[in-house]
């Protein structure tokens, strides 16, 4: 570079010392990657609902020692819709039994609940009269499909979980039996866990559950595999019946199990993908192999380094933390694309220099800003990790260890590389794209106000869509409409009583507790009411609890109700075993406690969830249960939880990210001026984005929440390396000498960025759509504010070079 | 035959007493909705306002409105206890049941444990090992149609003409078709139902209440009118006419035993399970007779 007027030392010392001792740092590398091989196998996704989740909350704990009294059972639900809409016949009969014996076939099947296996009850008489009950099935007793009609049609139990309302499907339970060894590790690490709801945990104890996790762990994930076959073996035995009837399956965790197949078939698709659109771009830049061969070398040797630390640390994989392959390919990319364009100009300019001296040269010049700009996407993703959302958290604290290793590579071994090949002309940049930047250049320099003004006017208009920001969402609307797996769980969220758990416990009165009752009446009442609160919500899908039990019984007993007396000999007079399947999962002993499950239907229209929490609770309360007698678990209130806090998080982690880059900027420029012009462009693509998002109305949520941070990380690269290099250019013509230098490599990497996640608009996972296309959205938005008014700003604020004051960091 | 009559009179005496409505329950609520102003009423009345939750227990339909707008709600299960602001209306707060025939009941129910334990359920347990189920069943069918006329008398007596007119179509046909009685072809094949009503229905019907809480022999948990139904059923079955003594016994003694074979295994195991057996017994025969009468059964 000819106006490289102060060679500074660190830079040139640097260089020189990367240059040199090349083959120790190949060496090094190779080295680092057999190791990092070797951990491979060790790294892992786990794309499970509960990676979704924070787990060191009260909440979460709540939750889990909810569930751990009650106990319900694991369950697959397979709806079986008849073709010709006749679903009480002989042939939806003979269909539901061959299914079910196939799915009892299943290794871990406990049993196959449906409507033929239940006993249905036509008169209460049949409790007392010593007949066993269990025998009143359609396997044992062969009733009609008439008959069947008749005991089934509006049902209290069964609607919604056994048929639809509707009568037009039949649901099938798979009742999965628990693993024991699981369940008793779950629980030593939930009697340990619930200490940190009223207190620390001590040493011996962290040691502890860091112990049962490690032995949980491997039966977990063999848990996870087994139900992706189970899940297979599923839907292979469905198909037998798909002549004469479609079948749909669904289930808390077939969710779950989805989300890892589509996870990890986007995780190879779109990594080969966004390899391959990457190749072609520089193909089509550098017009040269070598320059297609060598940075995508660089970009697989910092995935596979980072994939093999990840395996090493045992740092899963979720659902959020999935980009990181494609987001650290790019992000790789964009460092070699600026080496390379100096590089270049090298070599164009001073075709005489042998290969070494070039490689120096591009270090010269580039090892601050390159180092800057890495730190600066570093911090970027490192503000996530004060997100307060666990899963966030993960992934920005991934990120930040992918960065540092894409910075070493990028910095250390591509270089080494370099300094091995041949020196060879260099084709010259494209001739029209020079030309557009140049008349930019010389726009912004005569309308500098003007320019600066109208841009921000648009960013401010696109800015006020913040305030239409909602988030709303389900796991069901991460599947695209049109996919098999949204049609499935829509059907079974519509027409079988939802999807997401939410479930109420509620602590009943002992002062209304009558000896020897099974539950006084009183109680059963507030219940009652409790029940009909809950169910009177348009999303609440199926409500059961004893309620459903004590309607059935009413209709039997001649629309009269039992006494309190009665039902408890009913409970007596059947067997535990029977009692257990029954009522255990609504009703606990010591303290007595009852519980209401039901499930949101997450496709309700126009729901709003952060309504329905607040509705309920008022609810509950005028029913006359006071707030420390009841709570509200699972699932959709854990999820619930996390939304809610999205908003607050993105508005925390946006400042901290300002605040962050603005100081790194002010460590990079020493100026406060230009660390404040710096960060202009830069909140304001930010502001952008977020209002973009707000317009198009996509819901707020896990993933969606880390675009803004993750954008202003790769946007500021190019401020950083737009503002290093307009400082170093000489006064009289600064702009035009930046945009002919840095211009490019800023539309370069801002193109090859926008590219590579657009692909990801291509998958059936909306998260990660909403993801690729608004990431990319950000990078144009970003390229536009650092060609426009970051120029327009410095043209009318900062003196360049000539004075004498070149920046030294530099 | 003489002192027969005279225990009648004795029981009719002490029904006289129970004519009066002393049961504030069974009052009026039946199956009407008690709706939200009702509930208001009751709170405006001053006193403890008594929860929805009670006043379902109370087996009253209890209206609540919560967000999601209004809702009625039917009791699926009661314990059809007097709540603390309708006695209070008259004068007086609730009490627990006073049960004035305590001593001899406890008596009795002891003495039935023991019969029971030592003489019923080994016999209902013999008898049930010598005749299969469906025998049972023929065998309670017999028993049923050969007190139709009984339930006719009493319909007829309560004005209930289209009951009495199926107890006649029902005695019949069952005892003709249905080979005397034990097959039932008036249910299956012309779906008369049945209608069973006994002397305690009549009285009902004539207001008169069930009077306090007594346990016969044998028979177990009755009150005071059930009593009063009870011997005089005995004395106007019809099985009077057709059998004398001793084997007149043997059958009403077959009869006990066909009905009681089905419970022997309920008792026990409520017994077992029960803190106080007697209290359990009776609160469960209180609460029954007490919803029986708010919700009359469908015709």
């Amino acid at each position: 570079m000819s106006n490289q007027s102060k060679p500074g030392g660190i830079n040139q010392w640097l260089a020189m010392t990367i240059v040199r001792s090349r083959l120790l740092i190949i060496g090094l590398f190779v080295l680092l990657i057999a190791i990092a091989l070797a951990f491979l196998n060790q790294f892992r996704i786990d794309a499970s609902a509960e990676t979704l989740l924070v787990k060191n909350n009260a909440l979460y704990i709540q939750s889990q020692l909810a569930n751990q009294r009650f106990s319900p059972d694991e369950f697959i639900l397979v709806a079986y819709k008849p073709a010709d809409g006749e679903l009480f016949s002989a042939q939806t009969f003979a269909d539901i039994t061959a299914l079910s014996a196939n799915y009892a076939s299943l290794a871990r099947v406990s049993s196959v609940t449906s409507m033929l296996t239940v006993p249905l009850l036509a008169d209460a008489s049949a409790f007392t009269s010593g007949t066993d009950v269990g025998s009143l099935t359609w396997q044992q007793q062969q009733y009609s499909p008439a008959q069947m009609r008749q005991l089934l049609t509006d049902h209290p139990i069964f609607t919604d979980l056994l048929l639809n309302k509707a009568q037009t499907a039949a649901g099938i339970q798979i009742v999965f039996e628990a693993d024991a060894e699981l369940t008793e590790l779950d629980q030593q690490i939930l009697d340990i866990q619930q200490h940190t709801l009223s207190r620390e945990l001590n040493a011996d104890e962290e040691a502890r559950l860091k112990q049962l996790q490690r032995a949980a762990d491997p039966i977990r994930q063999q848990l996870t595999k087994q139900r992706q076959q189970e899940i297979e073996q599923i839907e292979q035995f469905n198909q037998q019946v798909s002549e004469h009837a479609s079948t749909y399956v669904g289930g808390a965790y077939v969710v779950g199990q989805h989300l890892i197949t589509m996870i990890k078939s986007d995780l190879t698709t779109f990594g080969l993908a966004i390899a391959l659109i990457i190749a072609a771009l520089l193909l089509a830049i550098y017009r040269s192999w070598r320059w297609v061969f060598f940075p995508l070398l660089s970009c697989s040797v910092s995935v596979l380094l980072t994939c093999g630390l990840f395996g090493l640390l045992d740092l899963r994989t979720t659902v959020i933390s999935a980009n990181f392959i494609a987001l650290q390919l790019i992000l790789t990319l964009a460092v070699m694309i600026h080496l390379l364009g100096a590089y270049r100009e090298i070599a164009r300019d001073k075709p005489q220099h042998s290969q070494q001296q070039r490689v120096i040269g591009m270090l010269q010049q580039k090892i601050a800003p390159c180092f800057y700009a890495t730190l600066t996407t570093s911090v970027g993703f490192g503000s996530l990790i004060f997100s307060g959302i666990q899963p966030v958290v993960d992934f920005g604290f991934m990120m930040l260890i992918a960065m540092l290793i894409t910075m070493s590579v990028s910095l250390l071994l591509f270089p080494a590389l370099l300094s091995l090949l041949q020196a060879r002309s260099e084709t010259a940049e494209f001739g029209w794209l020079q030309q557009g930047l140049q008349r930019l250049a010389a726009m912004v320099k005569r309308w500098p106000y003007p320019i600066s003004l109208s841009v921000l006017l648009l960013f401010v208009l696109l800015a006020t869509g913040i305030s239409r920001l909602n988030v709303e969402n389900s796991f069901i609307n991460y599947f695209a409409k049109d996919t098999q797996v949204h049609r499935e769980l829509a059907f079974i969220d519509q027409q079988f009583g939802g999807s997401t758990p939410l479930d109420i416990v509620i602590t009943l009165d002992p002062a209304q507790a009558k000896p020897d009752l099974l539950i006084a009446a009183t109680q059963l009442n507030q219940l009652h009411l409790a029940h009909a609160a809950v169910n009177a919500f348009e999303a609440t899908g199926s409500v059961t609890s004893l309620i459903n039990f004590t309607t059935l019984a009413r209709q039997l007993n001649q629309d009269r109700p039992l006494t309190e007396y009665e039902l408890d000999t009913i409970y007596e007079m059947l067997s535990s075993k029977v009692t257990n399947q029954l009522v255990g999962a609504y009703l606990a002993d010591a303290p007595q406690q009852v519980r209401i499950a039901s499930r949101i239907q997450d496709t309700t229209e126009g729901l709003s969830r952060e309504q329905l929490m607040q509705q309920l609770h008022q609810d509950l309360q005028t029913v006359g249960l006071a707030q420390e007698d009841y709570q509200l678990t699972n699932l959709f209130v854990l999820y619930q939880d996390i939304l809610s806090r999205l908003f607050d998080s993105q508005v925390k982690t946006l400042g901290l990210v300002y605040l962050a880059l603005g100081l790194v900027l002010l460590g990079i420029f020493r100026s406060l001026k230009i660390a404040v012009i710096a960060l202009v462009p830069n909140v304001l693509t930010t502001l952008g984005i977020v209002g973009f998002i707000g317009w198009l109305n996509i819901p707020l949520d896990l993933m969606t929440i880390t675009i803004a941070a993750i954008a202003m990380g790769i946007a500021v690269d190019d401020t950083i390396h737009f503002v290093h290099n307009y400082l170093l250019q000489p006064a009289e013509n600064a702009l035009g000498a930046t945009f002919a230098h840095t211009g490019m490599a800023i539309v370069f990497t801002s193109v090859i960025i926008a590219a590579g996640f657009a692909v990801f608009g291509f998958s059936d996972f909306l998260p990660s759509v909403y993801f690729g296309i608004l990431t990319a959205a950000a990078m144009l938005m970003a390229l536009f504010t650092n060609i426009t008014i970051l120029p327009a700003l410095l043209h009318c604020f900062v003196q360049a070079a000539p004075t004498g004051q070149q920046v030294s960091a530099a | 035959m003489k002192h027969r009559y005279s225990l009648i009179w004795l029981l009719a005496f002490g029904l006289t007493g129970c004519a009066s409505p002393s049961e504030p329950v069974a009052a009026d609520n039946g199956s009407q909705p008690a709706s939200a102003t009702q509930s208001q009423d009751a709170a405006n009345a001053g006193s403890k306002q008594i929860s929805a939750a009670e006043q379902l227990a109370s087996g009253k339909t209890t209206r609540i409105t919560t967000s999601q707008g209004t809702l009625d709600i039917e009791p699926t299960v009661v314990d059809m206890e007097p709540r603390a602001d309708e006695t209070a209306a008259e004068g007086g707060a609730a009490i627990p049941y006073a049960d004035p025939l305590k001593v001899w009941n406890r008596a009795m129910f002891r003495f039935n444990h023991v019969s029971y334990t030592y003489a019923l359920i080994p016999l209902a347990k013999g008898y049930e090992k010598v005749l299969p189920a469906p025998v049972r069943a023929k065998v309670g069918n017999a028993f049923a149609n050969i007190r139709e006329p009984l339930n006719l008398v009493n319909n007829a007596l309560s004005g209930n003409i289209k009951g009495a007119g199926a107890n006649l179509g029902r005695f019949v046909i069952n005892s003709t078709v249905g080979i005397f009685g034990l097959f039932d072809p008036a249910t299956a094949w012309f779906d008369i139902a049945e209608s069973k009503q006994s002397i305690a229905d009549t009285l009902s019907h004539y207001n008169v209440g069930h009077g306090p809480y007594l346990v016969l022999p044998i028979l177990g948990q009755s009150d005071l009118r059930g009593a009063t139904s009870v011997v005089g059923e005995a004395l106007l079955h019809p099985l009077n006419q057709l059998v004398d003594a001793p084997e007149l016994y043997y059958i009403q003694g077959l009869n006990i035993i066909n009905s009681f074979s089905d419970r022997a295994d309920l008792y026990q195991t409520l017994y077992q399970q029960a803190e106080d057996p007697y209290i359990y017994f009776r609160n469960q025969h209180l609460q029954g007779v007490k919803r029986d009468e708010a919700y009359v059964k469908p015709e």
